[in-house]
Order: structure tokens, then sequence, then C-alpha cells
């Protein structure tokens, strides 16, 4: 770890992060073009071709993408202190914004032109969450068996009333298994399609 | 006590939000609910106040419950139980994450993992259109709710609208509809 951590580095880990962070609307990919311009040019942080590496651990590892982002710079700026200054940073102005907006709409949640507003939302809301759930079927449901896989816990969590912690345990445990085995016949095939391949060749 | 109930709660809902967030609302919603901290109905109005706000909208729910359930000091212990296990796994893993991301093992698990989320996030989607009445026995209000959900995908599919605009657009045409139906 970095010896000898500046006031002055965790202060701009933290003013940077709180910069970034109102931009995050619907989830944390907004943040990308913001962050590359923070770290690797104004701030120095990263090189370019590590924020993919940033962004992948941060999309990995549970938790906001943003959120994660943020920690694991700051991590690697100043250690655990910059792990904090960044991600309080991060949190700071959308935790401040949402309580203003809690306060605010618990006074006139139950005004008829709110109740209108909020059956006007809905239709926006759900959108944006299928916008975010579709978009991730394309690197999440590689084969037929991740098909499977989606539509059964789709239906477990519709028609049981199971914890869904539990639902996502049992599948990712499922899930896993499967993906081990296909990851142990890739490999046994693997040397046996190219030796028929060398000799089809000859 | 209620605030350490909260963080607890929160802590358990953060060490299992893969995929960024949106397949967790569910769980908030499990949660919350069983503890009695809200109805499902309030809960789908936090979903909609939570998408208003700039952050990942499952943290935004689980600061609106926090601040619902106990004022200003729920809603820091919401958010630290929510963003505590993503910050202590990074902390712990940071370095050596690099190296064993592309382990067989670790990359079977998420291969199975990967597909389990997006339908956490599509249930997420469904269940949010129950519990705010988009869909309901009401077939009038139905079907323009459901006619307003295929224009907002085209919207964000083709035109890449921004969610906030999005968001403040349609609770605008809600205000304009609820006035000319009066």
């Amino acid at each position: 770890m970095q010896q000898g951590i500046s006031l002055k580095a965790l202060w701009q880990l933290f003013f940077a992060f709180c910069k970034i962070s109102p931009v995050t609307f619907g989830g944390g990919y907004a943040i990308i073009p913001s962050l590359e311009e923070a770290m690797v040019n104004r701030y120095r942080w990263c090189k370019r071709d590590e924020i993919l590496d940033v962004l992948s651990i941060a999309q990995t590892i549970p938790g906001s993408v943003a959120l994660n982002a943020a920690a694991f710079i700051g991590y690697r700026v100043a250690g655990i202190p910059g792990v904090l200054a960044a991600s309080i940073g991060m949190l700071l102005p959308t935790f401040l914004i949402v309580l203003v907006l809690a306060v605010f709409f618990i006074g006139i949640k139950d005004m008829p032109q709110v109740r209108w507003a909020l059956f006007g939302i809905a239709p926006a809301v759900v959108g944006l969450i299928m916008f975010a759930g579709l978009r991730t079927i394309k690197s999440s449901v590689e084969d037929i068996v991740c098909l499977f896989l989606m539509i059964g816990t789709f239906l477990l969590l519709l028609l049981t009333n199971l914890n869904p912690i539990i639902i996502l345990i049992l599948g990712g445990t499922l899930g896993g298994v499967l993906g081990w085995i296909k990851y142990k016949k890739n490999e046994k095939n693997k040397p046996e399609n190219d030796i028929k391949r060398h000799s089809a060749d000859q | 006590m209620i605030l350490l109930d909260l963080f607890i709660a929160f802590f358990k809902i953060g060490i299992f939000s893969f995929g960024g967030g949106y397949a967790m609302i569910p769980v908030i919603e499990h949660e919350s609910v069983n503890h009695g901290w809200i109805s499902a109905a309030a809960f789908a109005d936090s979903v909609s106040v939570a998408g208003m706000s700039p952050g990942p909208v499952a943290m935004n729910a689980a600061i609106f419950v926090g601040y619902k359930v106990a004022g200003v000091a729920g809603a820091i212990a919401a958010t630290l139980g929510m963003s505590l296990p993503s910050i202590l796994i990074i902390v712990l893993l940071g370095t050596v994450f690099y190296k064993i991301k592309d382990h067989p093992v670790i990359a079977s698990v998420f291969y199975g993992l990967r597909p389990v989320i997006t339908a956490f996030i599509l249930f997420a989607a469904c269940r949010f259109a129950i519990q705010s009445h988009l869909v309901s026995s009401d077939i009038r209000k139905s079907v323009i709710g459901i006619v307003m959900l295929l224009i907002a995908l085209v919207l964000l599919f083709y035109k890449k609208v921004h969610p906030l605009a999005l968001i403040l657009s349609f609770g605008v045409i809600g205000i304009l509809g609820g006035w000319l139906m009066a």
C-alpha cells in the first residue's frame, strides 16, 4: 500500500465522486463516460484500458456498479481511507437527493394530482426495469441451459412464496454446477476435436 | 432495536445484490413487507420515487424504506447496510480479483448466476406493474398503462431517452390525463 496518503488525495477522491454521483441515473452504466474523463484525463488515477477492468470487476461483485467502481478506484489510489473517501463521495449526493424527495413525497402522496402523476410514471418505471433486464439477456443467456434457468427462476418467483434470497442461492448453485459440467465437457472435447480436425486436414 | 434491524436486513440484501441492484427490488420488497416496515402498495410508490432520483434504484428504495421506518437515522442505517458488503469485498478481494475472475469455478458460477439475475430483474418489472396497479382488474386503465409501457420501451430502446426525462414526461402525462378525466 502507498505510504503517506495525503489528505489532498482523499479530498480529491471525495470531490471527484461527488461530482460523478448525480449523473448515475438508471443504473450505473451512465457514469462510464464521466468516470473515464475524471479518472483518466483529469486525475490520472488509472489508464484508459484499466477502466475496463475496473468496470468488469464492479459488475461482477454484488452492489451497485457505480459504488463498486468508486470503492475500487479509491482502494487503488489510497488504500482503505481511499475506499471510504470515494464511497462517501459517491453515496452522499444521491442519498441527500433521495432523502429530500422522500420527505417531500410523504407529505404530498395522497393528493389526487400526485396519484395521477404516479399512474403516469408507473409504465415509465416498468419500462426502465424491463429495459435493464432485457439488455442483460444478450450476455446472460448463452445457451438453452441458461434459458431454462432464467424461465425456471422467473416461474419460482412468480408462483411460489419462497424467500427470493433462497431462490437466488438455489438458482445460482444449480447454474454453477451446470456451468461446471459444461466446462468439463468442453475441456474433454477440445483435444479430440483438434485431433479430428488434424486428421481431416491430412 | 429498529436501526440495527434495518442495518442487518439491508446488509443481507447488499451481499446478494448481483446485477447492479435492479434484481434486488423483489428482495427488498420481501424483507420490508415481512418486517412490517411498509405495505406492498407503499413500496411500489417508493420504487417510483427511487426511479426519479440519480443513483441505483435499489439503493434509493432502501433509503426510502429506511427513512419511512426510522427517519434520517433509518435512511443512514439502510444505506450503510446496503453498501458495506460491496465495500468489504473490494477491500478483501480488490487486489486478487483480477486473477481469480477468469478461474473456471468462478466463471461457472457466473455462467449460472447471470440468467437467474436476468429473471430477477424481469420479475421486478412484472411485480412493480402489478403493485402500482399498472395492470389491474380495471381493464381501461390497464390498456392505457400497457400502451404507455410499450411507448416507454420504444423510447428507451430506439431513442435512448434519458430516464429522468422519461419519468418526468410520463408524470406530466398522468396529471394531464387525470385532469381531462375529472
